[in-house]
């Protein structure tokens, strides 16, 4: 469960990145994190995951505080960032491993876990070689396995389908859905509507750092048909993809 | 020729050179670029170089003008600078013909490969003219002076300056070339950097001590003249066929007001317009065959289950944290060449290279210095220099002056990372205080090998060395706490740009001279200035170590 309370960021003193945003992700649920480029998707996402500071408000993760109680908030997520280049050279059992020993990973269990990943994201020959020789979807599959590797009850993906083929994108969201389906919760951002559309059980629609709406799909659809902002912006999300 | 091989060709040089227009925030070219000072630093740290070229020359040409055969300069000239132009090349092309970011955004563009080879075969030549202003052109002129030449040797010397780099580069680049199209091995394009950055600094070295060799025998025109026209002859004799075309240079030049004279320079001329005629139709048929590709992954060797089980073992976080930072730091060319080859270079310039120019030579500088050493009266100053040394040695290689900087855009990762801040800290100091280490026992063994340096006194440098040495390390990672450097885009910036590196430097040679003037004025016994160094630095390093504990995650943590 992710908790989000009066949060806001100012960046420069002048604009209000994320403003007074307050949010619930239950656990069992896929929550989408609409919004289009620029709107404090991203922002947002660093508060929670602890990279940035909040000016005020209270970020929780599964009860602990990202600010107060770090390391433990911390452990309850996996996080993969929009941007996959990094530790380039690494080779990609190294990554796994590094991440599986910082989240305290027994040995047996990381074993297996790496196999059944590696196969699934059909990665087990490129393991060996340096991140730096991957391509954009690979880097993003060892990221995402970076994160598998230690069973995390909270995953929060910053735009996870970017550069992902067909197949793998399948491949995560069938992921997602049957980590939510566990009872555990799933945060995603995303500019596309349709993917959240697809796979989301509620989304919140986020725009110049303020939440615009929140709720499930069926209240998202009603909701643009009265709101003649929303509906523009819903067009916007439409037309981005 | 070409329009579109000038236009890329000036592309490329700004690019290399980093050096478009930078403006300020006003939009004004700032006058005072930091780049403009750099060079200044390089054009006179090179100054002594040129210094003794021009002094080694103008011997030589004492020494050969009494039997009439000056000529010879002119060939050793050339063929030098060749040689030397040659083993450059091969490292400047790998880097520009192959493995430089720019080959894939030209690579879609409708450019023929012999455009791209020839607009980045001139940017290498442009870069060899740089070598041979140092190392050509004083010998030209210091010859043209001293022989009385005309206007028309310089004018033909003008042409040779141009036309020297052509035909081993040539050379170079077809040499490459075949071996990166038959071969893989361009797909260790990191190791290739290391060793490539690691021949240029043997070379360097190298080079300077075949001239100081030079400088300590010019003294003595007679022994000169046999090397040079005896048994040195066959050498040079045999690396002049090696870059064909040399000799009519030196010829053309030799007789410059004669039509002999032209005639081979001519030649000169001609051999390097076929050499690159070759060159271009050779390029046309590999050159986009070992560049395409080579970026690619391609699941080389693949890794086998087995491998991947056997490499999965749980560690602690520190050594997995610490691993990552080595790992990085040594897989990263530019951070192996700044931060872990700098440990092992100190002792190797100060000590190795000049005691093996010192041997077989009347020079008895290390032999009075070993007395000194042996002298057990001087026992605590070699313990405080030993430390010393340690200090800079560890202060200089801005393993942990840099090790947040190094993060760059991706320090966000270990924000989000369940390890806390501290912790993370302590991983890179222990990063940089194990390569200073190693670089510390390179040297002490260095020294007990070639000063006699005595057992128990290399033990207690070795100790109190290490206490001191946690010391700078700490202040090199308060530094760049304080002051990362995390917006760069290439890793070069991180290291061989930051000014976190120099403060660090500066604070660590202070530490230095005060642990030898302090010790000397002391005049305490050997045990005695162990215990005080010891208990100095041991304090130093417990508050800098407590700072760092209480300040050092609050600070990391408001850096965004």
């Amino acid at each position: 469960m992710i908790e989000l309370s009066n949060v806001s960021k100012t960046f420069n003193g002048k604009v209000r990145a994320v403003d007074n945003v307050t949010l619930t992700v239950k656990d069992g649920e896929i929550f989408g994190f609409l919004g289009p480029n620029g709107a404090g998707k991203t922002t947002t996402i660093k508060i929670i995951t602890g990279i940035l500071n909040a000016d005020s408000g209270s970020v929780k993760i599964n009860g602990y505080d990202i600010k107060k109680d770090a390391i433990q908030a911390k452990f309850q997520f996996g996080f993969v960032p929009d941007d996959p280049n990094m530790f380039l050279r690494l080779k990609g059992i190294e990554y796994l491993n590094f991440m599986a020993d910082i989240y305290d990973v027994p040995s047996d269990v990381r074993r297996q876990r790496i196999e059944v990943l590696a196969e699934r994201f059909e990665m087990t020959k490129a393991l060996g070689d340096q991140i730096q020789s991957y391509s954009h979807g690979m880097r993003q599959k060892i990221v995402i396995m970076g994160v598998l590797i230690h069973n995390p009850s909270v995953w929060i993906l910053d735009e996870p389908m970017t550069g992902l083929d067909p197949k793998s994108s399948f491949t995560l969201k069938e992921m997602m859905r049957e980590h939510a389906d566990k009872g555990n919760t799933v945060f995603f951002s995303t500019h596309i509507l349709e993917v959240a559309e697809k796979i989301c059980d509620r989304v919140a629609i986020i725009n110049k750092g303020r939440i615009l709406f929140s709720g499930n799909l069926e209240e998202m659809r009603e909701h643009f048909k009265s709101n003649e902002s929303l509906e523009k912006m819903f067009l916007e999300l439409t037309q981005n993809e | 020729m070409n329009r579109k091989v000038i236009i890329l060709t000036k592309i490329l040089l700004k690019s290399g050179f980093g050096t478009q227009e930078k403006r300020n925030k006003k939009g004004k070219i700032s006058i005072f670029d930091k780049k403009a000072v750099l060079y200044l630093i390089i054009a006179l740290s090179l100054l002594p170089l040129i210094t003794s070229i021009v002094t080694v020359t103008a011997s030589i040409y004492n020494a050969l003008a009494q039997i009439g055969q000056q000529g010879v300069i002119l060939s050793l000239g050339i063929i030098a600078v060749s040689f030397v132009t040659f083993f450059f090349g091969i490292i400047y092309v790998l880097n520009v013909f192959y493995f430089s970011s720019d080959i894939e955004r030209l690579l879609p563009l409708p450019l023929k490969p012999s455009q791209i080879l020839v607009a980045k075969f001139l940017t290498v030549v442009f870069y060899e003219y740089l070598t041979e202003l140092i190392m050509l052109f004083p010998i030209l002129m210091v010859y043209g002076v001293k022989n009385g030449e005309g206007i028309a040797f310089y004018l033909m010397s003008a042409v040779v300056f141009l036309l020297v780099p052509v035909v081993p580069l040539i050379m170079a680049s077809i040499i490459v070339m075949i071996i990166m199209r038959f071969t893989n091995i361009g797909r260790h394009k990191d190791l290739f950097k290391i060793i490539g950055g690691i021949i240029g600094i043997v070379l360097a070295l190298g080079l300077n001590m075949v001239i100081q060799n030079a400088v300590s025998r010019s003294l003595d025109p007679k022994a000169l003249q046999d090397m040079l026209l005896s048994g040195g002859n066959s050498f040079v004799g045999v690396i002049g066929k090696m870059f064909p075309g040399a000799e009519f240079a030196a010829k053309g030049l030799a007789n410059s007001t004669s039509i002999n004279g032209l005639v081979n320079l001519l030649v000169f001329a001609a051999l390097a317009a076929v050499g690159f005629l070759i060159f271009i139709y050779l390029g046309e048929i590999v050159y986009f065959k070992g560049v395409i590709g080579l970026s690619e992954a391609g699941g080389s060797k693949s890794a086998d289950i087995e491998k991947l089980r056997k490499r999965s073992v749980k560690n602690s976080k520190l050594k997995s944290y610490l691993g990552k930072e080595i790992k990085l730091l040594i897989r990263t060319p530019i951070y192996f060449l700044n931060c872990v080859l700098t440990n092992f270079i100190w002792p190797v310039i100060f000590l190795v290279m000049p005691v093996v120019q010192s041997a077989g030579t009347n020079d008895v500088s290390f032999d009075m210095l070993r007395s000194v050493i042996a002298n057990s009266e001087n026992a605590s100053i070699v313990l405080a220099s030993a430390v010393a040394a340690a200090i800079f040695i560890a202060g200089t290689n801005g393993i942990t002056a840099t090790s947040i900087s190094r993060e760059g855009q991706q320090l966000y990762v270990n924000k989000y990372l369940p390890m806390s801040y501290t912790e993370q800290l302590y991983a890179k100091v222990l990063c940089g205080i194990i390569f200073s280490t190693i670089g510390m026992i390179g040297l002490i063994v260095t020294v007990a090998v070639l000063l006699k340096l005595g057992t128990v006194i290399a033990i207690l440098s070795f100790i109190a060395g290490f206490i001191a040495i946690f010391s700078t390390s700490l202040t090199g990672i308060l530094i760049d706490l304080y002051n990362p450097k995390l917006n760069w885009d290439t890793e070069q910036k991180a290291v061989k740009q930051n000014m976190n590196v120099v403060v660090n430097m500066l604070i660590s040679m202070a530490l230095a001279f005060l642990t030898v003037f302090g010790i000397t004025m002391l005049e305490t016994d050997l045990y005695t200035t162990f215990a005080i160094l010891v208990l100095v630095f041991g304090i130093l390093d417990i508050v800098l170590y407590r700072f760092l504990d209480y300040k050092g995650a609050e600070i990391f943590s408001r850096i965004e």
